[in-house]
């Protein structure tokens, strides 16, 4: 039976999470914008209600144990709850999706191809007292889109292994308790020859470089991470020296990069309806204030043409991210959804903002506004975690599926 | 006769102004973003070159050949190097304009030579106010008449350079009417008692080019205020805010321009899977789309402003010149942005600048539906 409404218990999550998001996150949102930072009372206050809620934690991440949402959700709708949940965090601030607490990004490909003991050790490492974060890098100033073209290097010598290169835009990087990090053994190799390791903060040859000023997304941290000769642990490799070995698995770091995004993917597509939602709801609202109470009909329709234009949009691009999380929840190969949650929510989202700044006339582009930092906050969502013309490809790619398509 | 090409005088003065813009606006336009202010040296060495003068009668301290054709041409070359200063340099702007084409030979040269003169006084228009409508002459501002002259309440959002402005021309409603009828535009002093400018405004771009709230009290104007020289004073005033969107649309075309500009060089360097970006036809195509769209708008602005210049109304066409020029240039800056990738979106790069200043410029004269409007009520008039 087709049916396309939220269970209860999700409507519960929902409606918890927009309070929370309405009350503490949004009174707190523009000077965080300004600042780049939420302030520290912020996590003393927020990040103990929220803890087991995670970026991709419907796909497998989260703590240890299940965090507290998860398990009231139950298992089996966890990527429709992400979701759910996805598009208040956007709506809200986007930020505070990476700024909770947590493994985060790092979360996903570490509770998918770590040993036991890594598990054990890392997602620990983030328990207890006080915020801490994990993060991911595999993006390079030479390799974004075309994963396989990393050149950060790695040789094993002795019981360890020695990493050199440099990753940029890493959420989370430099307050990060760990990172996971790719690097290659060659890079003529492609795939076959990348490698992934748990770095932890603080290991020698580990420097941050710079934290990015950038247009939207501010108060998320970005950092660049240098690699010379940072040596770490054999024991710190994701899943082994096994793993790697043999024909079949000549792919893992690239398939361990990869697991992340099948999850990843459509909770950056709701998270874009949400910032879109946002922006939305601000124009009704300035609307009904100041427009159309005392306008003559025609100039209401013209206006109210486009509002329902906005609507249809979100809601097509909200159902394409449930469609997506709810064949993860059921063991249904998704990554062509994925694909198209991701590169259509974030896609009309940036039409939404730039429709509502401009409906809203010299109001809509004053600084310092929902409306102003939705339009800043978007265009990123259409870059990370697979840019739109990624997205593309891979839906080509399942699209014309007798025919071998060349990259791009 | 149809002919793209600028006159002689046209060519040279636009070696100028590149020149200028190299040498001078470049260097100081990322700093001048997040100051807030453009360098304040940079006005005189504007004024020097005569770039102020460009569509002012010669009788006025103009220069003969150069026409408001000339000035968008101008303001084309400026806006690509930084708009923001294109904006804060304009001190005569369209509060000249409107003196020009409403004002009586005494309210043109006692308000504009003295201005011309100056590199830091200039004039200013007031027209936006927080009404969704104030562009299609839905001003909340009134004048009422009292004895010779007007009592004018109000207040106006967004104007330009208010800070160093001699004068304001306001645009306010007198009488009821549909459209610009029933509009007066009157000049306000600077020392009127009636007449406050207010804070700074911020915008999420153009931040080098300072906009002000500016409240009128009980503010008295007499009749020597009122702007009431030329024979159709609605159709003179629409023509003044066609000026503005053949420029302001000229503007932000050449703000979309100076985005792209950045993705094509990026694109026949950058390397994804084993070849340049641009060789992969998907975003070859997505970059070449844009690039048409900003070569019709800026065939549009050209239409709108040789129109003007001609002595014909342009309303028909700088309403469409602006929708299409504000649409081209916010597509191109965002489009722009995403073949950086990541890189885009940092403030390393001027990329960032342009998508803010391009959504930003967009609606400064009023948001697309009300450009609509004014077409509309142009094409198909209220019986």
């Amino acid at each position: 039976m087709i049916e396309l409404e939220i269970p209860q218990n999700l409507k519960n999550i929902r409606d918890m999470l927009h309070g929370l998001m309405k009350s503490k996150v949004r009174p707190l949102c523009l000077q965080a914008d300004i600042d780049g930072k939420y302030p520290e009372s912020f996590y003393d206050e927020i990040a103990p209600m929220m803890s087991g809620m995670s970026l991709g934690g419907g796909g497998g991440g989260g703590g240890k144990k299940g965090g507290g949402m998860s398990e009231a959700a139950g298992m089996k709708n966890m990527a429709l709850m992400a979701i759910v949940a996805g598009e208040e965090i956007g709506w809200g601030d986007p930020t505070f999706a990476l700024n909770m607490p947590g493994p985060g990004t790092g979360g996903p490909a570490l509770a998918a191809r770590g040993t036991p003991e890594q598990k054990e050790k890392y997602f620990g490492m983030l328990e207890g007292k006080g915020a801490k974060w994990a993060a991911y890098g595999l993006t390079e100033p030479g390799a974004g889109s075309d994963v396989a073209n990393i050149k950060t290097n790695c040789r094993k010598e002795g019981n360890e292994w020695v990493i050199n290169g440099r990753k940029c835009f890493i959420s989370n990087g430099a307050k990060a308790e760990w990172t996971i990090v790719f690097a290659t053994v060659d890079p003529k190799l492609g795939h076959a020859g990348q490698r992934v390791f748990v770095v932890e903060k603080d290991t020698p040859g580990l420097t941050i470089g710079k934290i990015e000023n950038k247009l939207g997304f501010r108060a998320s941290e970005t950092a660049e991470m240098i690699f010379e000769e940072c040596r770490v642990p054999a024991e710190n490799l994701v899943g082994g020296e096994a793993a790697y070995e043999g024909k079949d698995k000549a792919k893992e770091g690239f398939k361990t990069a990869m697991q992340f995004f099948d999850t990843s993917r459509p909770m950056v597509g709701i998270m874009g309806v949400g910032i879109g939602r946002a922006a939305y709801e601000e124009l009704e609202a300035w609307i009904k204030d100041n427009y159309w109470l005392s306008r003559p009909i025609p100039r209401y329709a013209a206006i109210r043409d486009r509002l329902f234009e906005m609507q249809q949009k979100l809601e097509a691009a909200r159902l394409l991210c449930w469609k997506a999380a709810w064949m993860a929840d059921n063991g249904i190969a998704n990554t062509k959804e994925a694909s198209m949650s991701k590169m259509y929510g974030p896609g009309i989202a940036m039409e939404v903002c730039s429709e509502a700044v401009d409906i809203m006339g010299t109001h809509g582009s004053l600084a310092g506004t929902i409306v102003d930092k939705c339009y800043r906050d978007i265009k990123v969502f259409d870059i990370f975690e697979g840019t739109h013309q990624i997205q593309q490809t891979v839906i080509a790619k399942h699209l014309f599926d007798r025919v071998p398509m060349t990259t791009g | 006769m149809i002919s793209f090409q600028p006159t002689d005088e046209e060519q040279q003065l636009l070696e100028t102004v590149r020149r200028f813009s190299e040498d001078v606006v470049i260097p100081d336009a990322r700093e001048a973003d997040v100051r807030g202010e453009i360098d304040p040296s940079i006005r005189g060495q504007y004024c020097e070159l005569g770039l102020h003068l460009l569509g002012i009668p010669e009788s006025l301290g103009g220069i003969g050949e150069f026409t408001l054709t000339s000035k968008l041409l101008m303001e084309e070359v400026l806006a690509n190097a930084s708009v923001s200063h294109a904006l804060a340099l304009d001190s005569a702007g369209l509060g000249a304009q409107a003196i020009i084409r409403l004002g009586s030979e005494a309210q043109q040269q006692h308000c504009l030579p003295p201005v011309l003169e100056e590199p830091n006084k200039a004039v200013a228009f007031a027209v936006s106010e927080a009404d969704l409508a104030s562009h299609t002459g839905h001003f909340q501002t009134r004048a009422e008449k009292k004895g010779g002259g007007y009592v004018l309440n109000g207040e106006k959002l967004a104007v330009l350079n208010a800070d160093r402005a001699e004068h304001i021309v306001v645009l306010a409603r007198a009488e009821s009417g549909s459209g610009f009828s029933g509009v007066k535009a009157l000049i306000v002093e600077k020392d009127n008692p009636g007449v406050t400018v207010g804070s700074r405004q911020k915008f999420m771009g153009l931040n080098a080019a300072p906009t002000f709230e500016v409240i009128f009290t009980d503010c008295e104007v007499s009749s020597e205020a009122e702007l009431c020289s030329a024979e159709n004073i609605a159709q003179e005033i629409v023509q003044v805010l066609n000026i503005g969107r053949a420029i302001n649309g000229a503007r932000n075309v050449a703000v979309g321009q100076a985005a792209l500009a950045m993705a094509v060089d990026y694109a026949q360097e950058r390397e994804a899977f084993g070849k340049k970006i641009c060789q992969h036809q998907g975003l070859a195509f997505f970059i070449v789309d844009k690039e048409v769209a900003l070569n019709a708008a800026q065939a549009l602005n050209y239409k709108a402003i040789s129109r003007v210049t001609q002595g014909k109304d342009a309303t028909q066409a700088a309403c469409l010149a602006i929708n299409y020029s504000n649409r081209a240039a916010v597509q191109a800056t965002i489009d722009s942005i995403q073949v950086f990738g990541g890189a885009g979106f940092m403030k390393d790069l001027n990329v960032e600048r342009y998508m803010r200043d391009a959504r930003t410029l967009a609606n400064v004269l009023g948001s697309e539906a009300e450009h609509n409007e004014v077409l509309g009520e142009y094409l198909y008039p209220a019986a």
